[in-house]
């Protein structure tokens, strides 16, 4: 088991060590003016040669490689060419408020997309089945950021029950101290017991949080449902319902248990769309996190920016492969 | 050659019979199929249907903005006079084009290299997959991104640059396929009888993949074609004046919510051309799946 | 145990919707708060001497320069600087400074500050530094007396007064770095009404006035301003309509429409200095032949554009040089939609347009660019031309354009150009003078005597300004002449701004940005 993991562990870092290289090679070989930038719009000539001096560009690609990766083992990964930021620190401000995002999607996906999923199995092959499945399958297949548009148009506009956008209200933001511990502010709220502005926190991640959770809750009950249906026609439950165990009490003791390992994964894996939906949502929401920075990088030809992103995004995504592994791991009935 | 062909379609025809009969029992399903059918009908008939052709690319009617839906105007009129409903039935054809491109695109690169790593085993194996590992951890939307905004922006690089990252997903199929028809009678014997490597590559083990791949990729449709649309909204993927339905809402949110048909009718488009793929891929998946047919 | 989990969360849920409910009431705090609400980061960078972006809005406020610009009279008036003179060919100038200004820190606003502000900005050599070329070196005469030495004839009070890179800093901020500028705690070094109390990177600022400052607060100014990003149109239009913001810029057409139906709020059309102008490659077939440019010219729908896409948020351009300036001619050559000339001019050229394919480059995120750009696109189908929309991120798009072979850049490229300060200059050295790497000579002009004339005129500026304009003239007429490039239109920005205050002024010398000492609510 620990060796499992190790090997997993090793595995993962490999795969880092590979986006970091062919992101570096793909953001360095396409032509582009990278010294102009630093140096600002109307630089002149000489304002260049200094930028590319303090940029390290006048050295080979490969001594720029290697400059890089030492680098980014101390943790620098360079500075922005549009703020001339540290990475670092913009990435530092920018990451915990899509994480949070993501993570209450997840929530969302659980308390939301586990009983749908359980509901469908139960009625399987009846009306409402159909009608779950056809929710669930609905969810996938909308594009994210027409969704966030139109609960924009009703929870806004039309009922002005939800605020419209950023992560609170300014008039709260100035009535208390906004906690900074980890930058997801309703843990930080949390944590330091600001329970005033953990209401409008709240209030304000709802539409953003739920319009991503959609994927996750639609993948997640789709899976739940057939985990559970491939368990349900399993032996040993049929031998629990011969002896009269209670439908109901076989459903929630044996079967699903049992399937909580196959829909764990599809969670764990469902997080890594969320966070690519927090892309093309974050600016609809005004919501200060990743993806505005990432299209704000992108369109700037950003490059140390893009790489921070393509290197955070992919150590979550290692992450979440980890996690996942690790479940099918502990799954008893999965032999290594 | 055409021997071949029929032997290897044979078995495929019989499955997608038995497949067509499962079908019929699954209400769903069959309501996606037909609404497929009528999507491709639309999409290849679109020149010929629409009721303003030439608001496609070649006209525009600035007296005429953003009028409301009405009887002339099912959908309205968008920023330019244009009909939306001509352009979002015109959009069909693109969005069916480009995902069928990125999917074959992306099939063309990983099935060879699937069935590569599968029949050869050992070193080669393991690089391949550790490079399916590096482009599998990376969000697909992002590579994309990333890729786009190497390239440059158009349709095309947005095509490429989805199978790119896509391909990996059909590597792993091919290659578990590969690994198990190695061990097959007929794969041994053309290996005793010397027939070199490439060779059964490809005149044994990639036909012999093709129908699982068919069959996930058909269900990856409608993934692709909201990619494209996500890749165009964000300014990546088509352009102005095509009438691609991530363009179209991209532009319309200048506009919303005062002008909504602009923005409402083009996401109406993903949404059932998106679902109608995926509930043909999920009634596919579960007549293939042999746990839950048994009930 | 995870039943009383899930209560437990259901309950912290349910009762801080409730305290989210009971503090919802809580207006009394906002009521003095400036809410401004902009379009894109607030700024990029808050270092004084490098922010060349949106920052103007947050640095106007918090730091001051020697002079300002008065877009009224066309003069540059005092500020910090009470007076200055200059030698006769303008390369010696001397300020004299207020006495009675004093920095956030605490310290004295003094010659030693203004001198080693300007050292630092010219030796970071970032941003728009490059307006101090001429510079020297800067000398403390006496404590409130300094003076610049030019290498040639420079109008220094004009470029005293720029948007960017010539904010006085206090001496120990100059010794800190852009991580200072930027903390989020909120660092400065200037002497104006504001100073920064707290930064959300990239996201927003949040100022709060100075009690030191060296004007009268009024009563019932604003103490307290936050200026937020709200990247949508409707965004910003949604936040006015409420009453949660104060000043929003930049809206759609449908937006402003709506706008202007709501009595809360007041809509303004600004004039602004900004052009957009269209460049053809001269360099490249076919727009190397000036017939061939004349027929593009003349197949533009100016008019259409400007009142069917822009609805007024642009105006006709006349020459180079927006309106307001000094160096506009109100009738300087300007081409009109004539699609039988444009035939005429197509047919002289001699080029054989069914082998044409055009591709016409444009900034992406901006709805006026892809809208002219489609309709021109149908005007040109009709003559025979074919285009193709080509939309790229800024930098990709003036990267492309700068492509090292003049094969390999577009055709036809279109950008929105401002001045670094109120001067005409800047279009002509930047877009006209001939440059070995094109910077922003995209229509790639070649044209020694434009190029002396060019300079000729700069020179002249500080000493005879009315044989510098008339220099001007000749090059704009010159190159309309040419058709190398093509003024569209000049921008109009649209501002809407709360019934709730008073004393909203926009000075375009200064972008995107509003004194906010002079506001006060009602």
């Amino acid at each position: 088991m620990v060796k499992y993991i190790i090997k997993r562990l090793l595995n993962g870092l490999i795969v880092l060590l590979g986006v970091v290289t062919i992101t570096f090679f793909i953001t360095r070989v396409v032509p582009s003016d990278v010294a102009g930038k630093w140096a600002g719009e109307r630089a002149t000539e000489e304002q260049r040669k200094q930028a590319i001096a303090e940029l390290g560009l006048d050295k080979p690609l490969v001594t720029q490689y290697v400059n890089y990766l030492k680098d980014l083992l101390s943790g620098d990964l360079g500075r922005s060419l549009r703020t001339k930021e540290p990475i670092t620190k913009e990435l530092a401000s920018y990451f915990p408020a899509t994480m949070e995002l993501v993570l209450v999607a997840f929530l969302f996906a659980m308390f939301v997309g586990i009983p749908m999923g359980i509901y469908s199995a139960k009625k399987n092959g009846k009306m409402l089945d159909h009608t779950t499945r056809f929710f669930s399958i609905g969810a996938v297949s909308l594009p994210t950021f027409w969704v966030a548009m139109v609960f924009q148009l009703v929870f806004y506009r039309l009922l002005n029950w939800l605020p419209l956008g950023g992560r609170m209200s300014i008039s709260a933001s100035l009535m208390y101290d906004v906690p900074n511990v980890t930058g997801m502010l309703i843990l930080d709220c949390i944590l330091t017991g600001s329970w005033g502005l953990l209401g409008d926190a709240f209030v304000h991640i709802i539409m953003p949080g739920f319009t991503i959770a959609l994927y996750p809750i639609g993948l997640v009950a789709r899976m739940t449902r057939s985990a559970l249906l491939e368990i349900l026609n399993e032996d040993y439950i049929t031998a629990a319902k011969s002896y009269g165990i209670r439908e109901g009490r076989v459903l929630w003791r044996y079967a699903l248990k049992n399937s909580l390992g196959a829909t764990a994964t599809v969670v764990a894996l469902s997080m890594g769309y969320s966070l690519t939906n927090t892309f093309l949502t974050e600016t609809i929401f005004s919501w200060p996190g990743l993806g505005s920075y990432v299209s704000k990088s992108v369109t700037t030809l950003d490059y140390p920016a893009i790489m921070g992103i393509a290197i955070i995004s992919a150590i979550f995504y290692v992450i979440l492969n980890l996690v996942a592994d690790i479940i099918i791991a502990l799954d008893p009935r999965i032999r290594l | 050659m055409n021997q071949k062909m029929k032997d290897i379609l044979r078995p495929t025809i019989k499955e997608l019979r038995d497949m067509i009969f499962m079908l019929r029992k699954n209400a769903l399903t069959m309501a996606a199929v037909i609404a497929l059918i009528l999507i491709l009908v639309i999409a290849l008939l679109a020149p010929v249907i629409v009721p303003y052709p030439q608001d496609i690319a070649d006209k525009t009617n600035l007296s005429v903005k953003f009028q409301p839906p009405s009887s002339a105007h099912l959908f309205g009129t968008d920023e330019l006079g244009r009909d939306v409903f001509s352009r979002v039935l015109y959009g069909t054809r693109i969005s069916l084009s480009t995902a069928v491109l990125a999917v074959a695109l992306s099939l063309v690169i990983g099935v060879p290299l699937g069935a590569v790593a599968g029949t050869s085993g050992g070193a080669v194996d393991e690089v391949i997959m550790r490079i399916t590992d590096i482009f599998l951890s990376f969000p697909p939307m992002l590579l994309a991104i990333l890729l786009v905004s190497m390239l440059g922006p158009s349709l095309n690089n947005a095509i490429l640059a989805i199978a790119l990252a896509w391909w990996p997903w059909y590597t792993r199929i091919v290659r578990g396929q590969a690994i198990s028809l190695k061990e097959r009678k007929f794969i041994q014997a053309a290996e005793t009888i010397g027939t070199p490597k490439w060779k059964i590559v490809a005149k044994h083990i990639i036909p012999n993949t093709i129908s699982p791949v068919v069959v996930q990729a058909s269900m990856d449709m409608g993934g692709v074609i909201l990619t494209i649309a996500s890749l165009s909204y964000l300014g990546l993927g088509a352009q102005a004046p095509s009438p691609e339905w991530g363009l179209m809402i991209s532009t319309s949110r200048n506009y919303f919510p005062d002008i909504w048909w602009y923005s409402v009718f083009p996401g109406i488009a993903i949404f059932i051309t998106v679902l109608a793929f995926n509930l043909l891929g999920d009634g596919v998946r579960e007549i293939l799946d042999p746990k839950t047919r048994k009930k | 145990m995870k039943r009383s989990l899930v209560l437990m969360l259901a309950v912290i849920l349910v009762a801080s919707l409730f305290a989210g409910c009971v503090q919802g009431g809580g207006k009394t705090t906002t009521d003095a708060i400036l809410y401004y609400a902009c379009g894109s980061e607030p700024y990029l960078t808050l270092d004084p001497s490098v922010e060349n972006s949106n920052g103007v809005c947050v640095l106007q406020n918090v730091y001051e320069t020697l002079t300002r610009y008065n877009d009224q009279t066309g003069e540059v008036e005092p500020y910090l600087a009470t007076s200055w003179t200059h030698n006769d060919d303008g390369t010696v100038w001397e300020f004299t400074l207020r006495e009675d200004v004093s920095f956030h820190d605490g310290t004295k606003m003094n010659a030693n500050a203004v001198k080693k502000s300007i050292d630092r900005t010219i030796k970071l050599g970032k941003g728009a530094a490059y307006i101090w070329t001429n510079v020297e070196s800067v000398e403390v005469v006496s404590d409130y007396v300094v003076r610049f030495n030019c290498s040639e004839s420079t109008s220094i009070d004009l470029i005293a007064s720029a948007a960017y890179a010539a904010y006085i800093i206090s001496e120990d901020a100059c010794d800190k770095d852009g991580d200072w500028f930027n903390s989020e705690e909120g660092n400065d070094g200037g002497s104006g009404p504001y100073t920064v109390k707290s930064l959300v990177t990239g996201d927003q600022v949040m100022l709060s006035a100075y009690d030191g400052y060296w004007r009268e607060w009024k009563e019932n100014s604003y103490k307290m301003v936050v200026i937020k990003k709200h990247v949508e149109s409707g965004t910003r239009r949604q936040l006015l309509e409420t009453g949660d913001a104060h000043v929003g810029y930049n809206f759609s057409t449908t937006d402003i429409a709506a706008l202007k139906a709501n009595e809360k709020v007041e809509v303004k059309y600004l004039n602004t200095y900004n052009n957009i102008l269209l460049f053809f490659n001269s360099e490249k077939q076919p727009c190397s032949n000036e017939d061939f440019r004349k027929a593009l010219a003349y197949s533009f729908p100016y008019e259409e554009v400007i009142n069917g896409v822009l609805e007024n948020r642009g105006q006709l351009s006349h020459g180079l040089v927006t309106p307001g300036l000094w160096g506009h001619d109100e009738n300087c050559k300007q081409y009109e939609f004539n699609l039988d000339k444009a035939r005429e001019y197509l047919e002289k050229s001699g080029i054989d347009v069914s082998s044409v394919k055009l591709e016409f480059s444009i900034q992406s995120g901006y709805t006026e660019y892809k809208d002219l750009a489609q309709l021109w696109q149908t005007y040109l189908k009709e003559i025979g031309i074919t285009m193709e929309i080509r939309e790229r991120g800024w930098d990709s798009h003036i990267e492309h354009a700068r492509a090292t072979r003049p094969e390999d850049r577009q055709d036809i490229f279109i950008m929105i150009w401002w001045p670094d300060y109120a001067d005409p200059s800047s279009w002509f050295q930047s877009m006209v003078h001939s440059q070995e790497t094109p910077a922003f000579n995209l229509s790639y002009i070649k044209n020694p005597e434009w190029d002396a004339k060019i300079e000729e005129a700069m020179r002249l500026t500080a000493t005879d300004r009315t044989r510098a304009e008339e220099l001007y003239k000749e090059v704009q007429e010159g190159v309309l002449d040419g058709a190398y490039m093509i003024p569209v239109y000049d921008q109009v920005l649209t501002c809407v701004v709360s019934k709730e205050i008073d004393g909203f002024y926009y000075n375009p010398a200064y972008p995107n940005s509003v004194l906010f000492f002079n506001i006060t609510h009602k």
